[in-house]
């Protein structure tokens, strides 16, 4: 969605140019010249303090050929009275239309299952009957998600037996595909709910038969390694070794090389053990991207 | 050296830096939850020769294939604190599980309960057996005519799940 906007935004006041820090695919911390779009565009941001913020008509970008982690991008912008550092949310166009995907550039290394994750994005918009429906059927679905979430902060999880958040959960992933896991990765990686029930909720988008939105479950997991909760990087690990994605495997170590807790570390590699010996043993099945 | 082994999840057992050495965190009592002042373990041989079927009878429960993570604890320590262990009849659908290695403690207090988690945490071996391999050992339990699948699959079926254990 959000290069199909690109080509229709006038690129306008590129000065001052500010600059925008983020980290590739690779991991590796990097930082470009953003310009200010035009007036197509607004971006919802949150504060370090954790206010959510609108910014209307402006809207980092980084250069072409970069990958630009969303939910990474730390943007310095002049807000009321003061520069706020902020992290973004997402970024929606002037009908409102949300963009929440991870990366608004897919460079021709990306793996396979981001492009589809985009691609859906892109077919969901352009078959929306109009941008009142479809904001309101966004509303709607983030509605639905986020008191599912809270509901479920009352529940009690057991390995191996499925609830009502579980079976909802993957109604919900199923029915609106992306639309949905925009608000689902925003309610997880934000950690905006009691972590036990993110840690339910990764191992079930684990699980969840989807490939529409395969791309952003496993997105969502490899994120969720560097949580700050143990039990949703643990859950996270058991989530990306349900997958069995050998492109987990680099971030599980990455996450193994930075764990503090000597129990969890343990769980970690042994996380890392599993996938690899799934990945040599049974080709995994169904759960794959589109 | 028998053990108790009980299925937790492992998270709710990590250390954190700020409790003392062999201390449960207060999220460990999730894990032992008593059902009428009441709490169910296993029974383990000393030569651990009984945990595959008695993760299989855990397992076999389920609505579908998922890790075990499980506490293994020396029984001694437990009948130490003074509490009492009784054997009593599982439900597990595992014939020779139910009737050989269930245990109740019972009459506990929740002092009691604070003890067994910090005994769990001091002392217990926690572990977890991936989904793969749990699965493994239900099938194995389920050919071998061990656990009775019949009643589960009606169970599955009922629930609206596909049958995992054959």
């Amino acid at each position: 969605m959000t290069q199909r906007i690109m080509t229709n935004t006038d690129i306008q006041g590129v000065t001052p140019v500010p600059k925008v820090f983020f980290k590739d695919v690779l991991g590796m911390l990097r930082e470009a010249q953003v310009g200010w779009f035009g007036s197509l565009m607004r971006c919802r941001v949150q504060d370090r303090l954790g206010t959510v913020l609108e910014f209307p008509n402006i809207y980092p970008y980084a250069t072409t050929d970069t990958t630009v982690d969303l939910l990474e991008v730390v943007s310095q912008s002049f807000y009321g009275r003061a520069w706020v550092d902020s992290r973004m949310l997402n970024i929606s166009d002037t009908h409102n239309m949300v963009a929440d995907i991870p990366a608004t550039k897919i460079p021709s290394y990306k793996p396979q299952a981001y492009m589809q994750a985009e691609a859906s994005t892109v077919e969901d918009v352009e078959q929306s009957p109009s941008s009142v429906i479809q904001r309101e059927l966004t509303r709607y679905v983030e509605k639905n998600i986020d008191i599912l979430f809270e509901s479920a902060e009352e529940l009690y999880f057991e390995d191996g037996m499925e609830t009502d958040f579980s079976r909802e959960l993957v109604s919900l992933v199923k029915k609106y595909g992306n639309l949905a896991m925009g608000e689902i990765g925003y309610l997880v990686i934000y950690a905006r709910v009691d972590e036990e029930v993110i840690s339910e909720a990764l191992r079930w988008l684990a699980r969840t038969n989807d490939p529409s939105t395969y791309g952003w479950r496993l997105w969502i997991l490899e994120k969720s390694l560097s949580s700050k909760s143990p039990s949703v990087r643990d859950s996270a690990a058991l989530g990306l070794v349900f997958m069995r994605d050998a492109h987990a495997i680099p971030y599980i170590k990455k996450a193994i090389e930075q764990e503090t807790i000597t129990e969890l570390r343990y769980d970690l590699q042994g996380a890392l053990k599993e996938l690899e010996a799934s990945l040599d043993a049974i080709p995994a099945t169904g759960n794959k991207q589109a | 050296m028998p053990f108790l082994l009980r299925a937790i999840s492992k998270p709710r057992w990590y250390s954190k830096p700020w409790l003392k050495t062999g201390k449960a965190q207060a999220m460990a009592l999730w894990d032992l939850r008593p059902t009428e002042n009441r709490l169910s373990f296993w029974y383990v041989e000393n030569d651990k020769s009984n945990l595959p079927k008695v993760v299989a009878a855990i397992a076999a429960g389920r609505d579908g294939p998922d890790k075990l993570d499980y506490a293994l604890f020396d029984q001694d320590l437990l009948t130490n604190t003074g509490v009492k262990i009784k054997q009593t009849a599982g439900d597990s659908y595992h014939k020779e599980a139910d009737e050989n290695w269930h245990r109740d403690v019972a009459e506990l207090s929740a002092e009691n309960v604070a003890e067994i988690a910090n005994i769990i945490m001091e002392h217990g071996i926690k572990d977890r057996i991936f989904d793969r391999d749990v699965t493994r050992l239900v099938k194995q339990e389920v050919t071998s005519g061990a656990i009775d699948v019949y009643p589960l699959k009606d169970r599955l079926k009922k629930k609206g799940l596909s049958n995992w254990l054959e």
